[in-house]
């Protein structure tokens, strides 16, 4: 009987708990299989067809030997040999044993576990607007492990932007936000996939671009695009995520598909010139900051009046009232349940 | 509604008549050929039709959004002459960027996990393309990771063609192969049949085919478990999941095991005289079993490249001792 270290590949390795690398032990190949099965149930119908026959699709490999070359399965083994197990072709992976270092706080909860972990890798988000929201959110969902974010703007980094907008430095001036943008998430997080879309979100590319994501986030400075954005998102059924903010106060929405849209608590945009910019009314750096960890300081004030305005105007509505009903009580579990 | 749709897109010579003017048109517009030994053991009212990718001068369907992202990205600038392209693929693909870099004069690095097929290996050399290895035991997830962790080193040193998250991988598929798939059964295809790997077949020829007709059904093909043996295809639950990955186009999404892939790619030869890869056994055993519950219909399915570039592997190696 030799001890021998297997190699396992990475969509094996849901199977060993995620090691790349298990004794086993046999005198040869063969035997080395059986106790491999033996140690990891789950890795038996993975190896084996129904017949008890490893399955012909599988290499196997003795210190790098293919062993067809050899004696096949009855190739003999000795102790500290290392065993390779290849698919023919290249396959998926489950975590890596590096993305199990890097996530491991949220994959010991068990609301997230490795399977949750799986889906932020799997999941796309597109940011519209990489200023004072589309900052801190991209950061925190990059440092999350979110495998890919799409961020849409088409200005260049201006010093008025640095005291709120951290995804962005002093180095960045004058350069595309988007290109600032990814820099500043691969330092957080090499791993991600950023897909930069560098021009204006139109009517033209708004649906192209927005049914490429999971989830929208909107951090827009102007009421056309948070209209456009709120429209595309409620016909391509993506749950959107709307922060506004203006001096000290700031509102944070959910609008999951079926529940209404933005629509149902603003169903008209403000008429030109009544609603202040950042640029004119100034901004609290902190405030965005403050705004993700206690969204119901302003929110709370914002959303009673918008409440009055929505129920005022909601025979416009392109949704329903049932829409504006379910639209209010997922903004007010967002505003309690939030921290 | 099933009004002529005429191919007019302007990357496409239609004309095999005379002589070609370069081998990158003889990229798209292949055969559709039908597979008359099986409709034997289907209703008398169903048609199945095999759309035979490895017509294109590159081998595989991969010629199609490897020439689109290329000629995208040289129009709109980011790729020059001073860019290495680049991009993981486990093989098909980069045969593609290799052949069109060699035409077009460009740099181009491979990045594939080891155990890629030899025929792969040495068709993407001898285009004159650089291949970069990556753990075999990592897959082709680890190829991708190690490609965007070098991108993101060096940005400035290469064009990063990324075909599971650019768009101009499905848009091939949407401007080609739906517009050629219409065209051939005149309009009357009911079903599309063809595996997911970056996905941009699918999403590109199945949104097309969509508007043409809502009514056609589209009808994915994946794995069975993350570990297999279908060269190019993706089980998404478990990988790497592709940014053109658009989920709500498919209406149909079918597991097939290896064993089954690779039995319908050996009827097919013995029976039809085509030779296929694994991946086109999984799409043909799934278009099998839709065609089986159908009395009338129009069923294509996607043969993405032909078996010669797996004689190495398992798929033809005859029985006997391992």
């Amino acid at each position: 009987m030799a001890k021998v270290e297997v190699q396992i590949p990475g969509p094996l390795r849901v199977h060993t708990n995620q090691q790349t690398k298990v004794e086993a032990s046999g005198s040869n190949v063969s035997e080395v299989l059986a106790n491999l099965a033996e140690q990891y149930p789950g890795l038996k119908s993975q190896l084996y067809e129904a017949d008890g026959s490893v399955r012909r699709f599988i290499n196997l490999f003795v210190n790098g030997e293919d062993v067809r070359g050899k004696q096949g399965l009855d190739t003999p083994v000795n102790d500290g040999d290392k065993i390779g197990i290849l698919p023919a072709m290249a396959g998926g992976a489950e975590l890596t044993p590096e993305q199990v270092r890097r996530y491991h706080r949220h994959i010991i909860m068990p609301e997230i576990g490795s399977k949750g972990q799986r889906r932020l890798i799997n999941s796309k988000v597109l940011i519209i607007g990489a200023g004072g929201l589309g900052s801190p959110a991209a950061l925190y969902l990059a440092a999350a492990g979110v495998g890919t974010i799409g961020i849409v703007d088409f200005d260049v980094v201006e010093i008025s932007n640095l005291h709120r907008q951290i995804l962005h430095g002093d180095a960045d001036l004058g350069r595309p936000k988007v290109d600032s943008a990814a820099d500043a998430i691969h330092r957080v997080n090499p791993t991600v996939n950023v897909v930069k879309h560098n021009e204006p979100l139109t009517s033209e590319n708004a649906r192209e671009i927005i049914r490429q994501y999971d989830v929208v986030i909107n951090g827009s400075d102007n009421f056309p695009t948070r209209y456009l954005v709120n429209d595309v998102s409620y016909w391509e059924g993506k749950p959107l995520v709307d922060g506004s903010i203006m001096r000290f106060d700031g509102q944070v929405t959910v609008y999951a598909p079926g529940y209404g849209c933005y629509r149902d608590l603003f169903p008209t945009p403000p008429p030109p010139g009544s609603v202040p910019s950042c640029a004119e009314a100034g901004v609290a750096g902190r405030d965005v900051w403050h705004h993700r960890l206690h969204t119901g300081h302003g929110g709370h004030k914002a959303y009673s009046r918008h409440r009055r305005a929505s129920h005022r105007t909601h025979a416009d509505s392109r949704c329903s009232q049932h829409g504006v009903q379910r639209a209010e009580a997922a903004q007010r579990s967002q505003l309690s349940g939030m921290w | 509604m099933y009004g002529a749709y005429t191919v007019n897109d302007p990357i496409i010579n239609l004309d095999r008549a005379g002589t070609i003017e370069s081998p990158l048109d003889l990229i798209g517009n292949t055969p559709l050929i039908r597979l008359r030994s099986f409709e034997r053991e289907l209703s008398p009212g169903v048609e199945l039709y095999a759309k035979a990718e490895w017509f294109n001068i590159g081998g595989s369907v991969k010629d199609r959004p490897a020439l689109r992202i290329i000629e995208d990205a040289e129009r709109d600038g980011r790729l020059t002459h001073d860019k290495i392209l680049i991009d993981s693929t486990s093989g098909n693909t980069g045969i593609a960027y290799a052949l069109i870099c060699a035409v077009k004069g460009y740099q181009c690095e491979i990045v594939m996990p080891e155990n890629a097929s030899e025929e792969r290996k040495r068709i993407i050399a001898a285009y004159g393309a650089k291949i970069i290895y990556t753990d075999p035991y990592e897959g082709s997830d680890g190829a991708i990771r190690y490609v965007r962790e070098l991108v993101a080193r060096n940005p400035e040193k290469y064009f990063y063609a990324d075909q599971y998250n650019n768009p101009s991988n499905w848009k091939a598929h949407y401007d080609t192969t739906g517009p050629e798939i219409w065209d051939q059964t005149g309009g009357r295809v009911t079903h599309f049949v063809a595996g997911l790997g970056t996905t941009g077949t699918m999403t590109g020829t199945g949104r097309r085919l969509k508007e043409l007709n809502p009514e056609v059904q589209l009808i994915g093909v994946e794995p069975d478990a993350p570990f297999h043996g279908l060269e190019g295809l993706k089980h998404l639950e478990t990988a790497i999941v592709p940014g053109i990955y658009d989920a709500s186009v498919i209406d149909k999404k079918v597991g097939v095991s290896t064993e089954d892939a690779y039995e319908a790619a050996r009827q097919l030869a013995r029976q039809e005289g085509i030779l296929v890869g694994p991946s086109a056994g999984a799409a043909l055993k799934a278009a099998l079993d839709v065609a089986r519950t159908l009395r009338h219909g129009v069923v294509v399915v996607l043969f993405p490249d032909s078996g010669t570039r797996y004689l190495s592997t398992e798929l033809w190696r005859l029985q006997g001792p391992r």
